[in-house]
C-alpha cells in the first residue's frame, strides 16, 4: 500500500488557541533550526520571527518595511522543508514586538507565518487542529 | 561601519539603482547591492549567494532584491 502524502497537523495551543506551523529553516552554516510559529492569513508577511533568530537564520539581508507593529528588519531565510516541498528562499523579517505578543499566548512561539508562506502549500483546519500538506502537482 | 549603517547604506542604494534593475534582470531574479552598486545576480537566491562566495564576498552583508519587485513601504498585520 502507498503511503498518502505528508500531512503536518498540530494541535491548536495557545491562551487563545492558535493555528501553527512548524518550519524548518537551514542556517548561512548549514545548520538546522526548526521553529513553530503561528499561522495568520491576516499577514502580508510570509515569515516574521524575533530579531535573534533573525539574525542567527538570515542568508542576506533584504529590504525592511514599516508596519503597525513599527519597523521590522527584513532577511532572507532558506526553508528546508522537503516533505512539504518547500525548499526556497523566502523574505522573512525580524521584529521583536510581534515576538512578544506570539509569546504571550504560548512560549512555544517563535513568530508568524503569513499568507504568502501559506499559499505555497494547501492548509485546513477542524474542531482539534490546523494541517497543511504539499500542494498538489509539486514534485 | 555597524551592520545598521550597512544596511541603511545598502537601502539607499537600492533605491538609486532600483530603475536600472528592473530594466537589466528579469523579473525574479536576485541582485546584491554592496558599496553603492550592483555586486551579482542570479535566477535563484542559493546561486547568487554561491556567486557572491565565489567572489570573497560575504553574502550576510549583501542586500539582496529581487528585480522587478516593488516593496512596500508599510504593512498592516491583521489578526494579533
Amino acid at each position: 500500500m502507498t503511503p498518502g502524502p505528508y500531512i503536518q497537523q498540530n494541535a491548536y495551543k495557545g491562551t487563545r488557541p492558535c493555528c501553527s506551523v512548524c518550519l524548518r529553516f537551514e542556517a548561512a552554516d548549514g545548520s538546522m533550526h526548526e521553529r513553530e510559529l503561528v499561522a495568520d492569513t491576516g499577514s502580508p508577511c510570509a515569515v516574521i520571527l524575533g530579531q535573534a533568530d533573525l539574525n542567527l537564520l538570515f542568508r542576506s539581508p533584504a529590504a525592511g518595511i514599516n508596519t503597525n507593529f513599527g519597523p521590522l528588519t527584513g532577511g532572507w531565510l532558506q526553508l528546508h522543508m522537503p516533505e512539504l516541498a518547500l525548499m526556497q528562499s523566502i523574505l522573512g523579517y525580524g521584529s521583536d514586538t510581534v515576538w512578544q505578543v506570539v509569546q504571550s499566548d504560548s512560549p512555544d512561539f517563535a513568530g508568524l507565518v503569513g499568507l504568502p508562506l501559506l499559499r505555497t502549500v494547501e492548509y485546513g483546519g477542524n474542531d482539534s487542529s490546523f494541517w497543511v500538506r504539499q500542494l498538489p502537482g509539486v514534485p | 561601519m555597524s551592520e545598521q549603517d550597512d544596511r541603511e547604506r545598502n537601502a539607499a542604494a537600492y533605491k538609486r539603482l532600483k530603475p536600472t534593475i528592473d530594466q537589466t534582470y528579469p523579473k525574479g531574479w536576485f541582485v546584491g547591492i554592496a558599496d553603492d552598486r550592483i555586486v551579482g545576480a542570479a535566477a535563484n537566491f542559493r546561486d547568487l549567494e554561491n556567486s557572491l562566495r565565489s567572489q570573497g564576498l560575504d553574502p550576510r552583508k549583501i542586500l539582496v532584491v529581487e528585480a522587478g519587485v516593488t516593496y512596500p513601504d508599510y504593512v498592516t498585520i491583521f489578526a494579533l
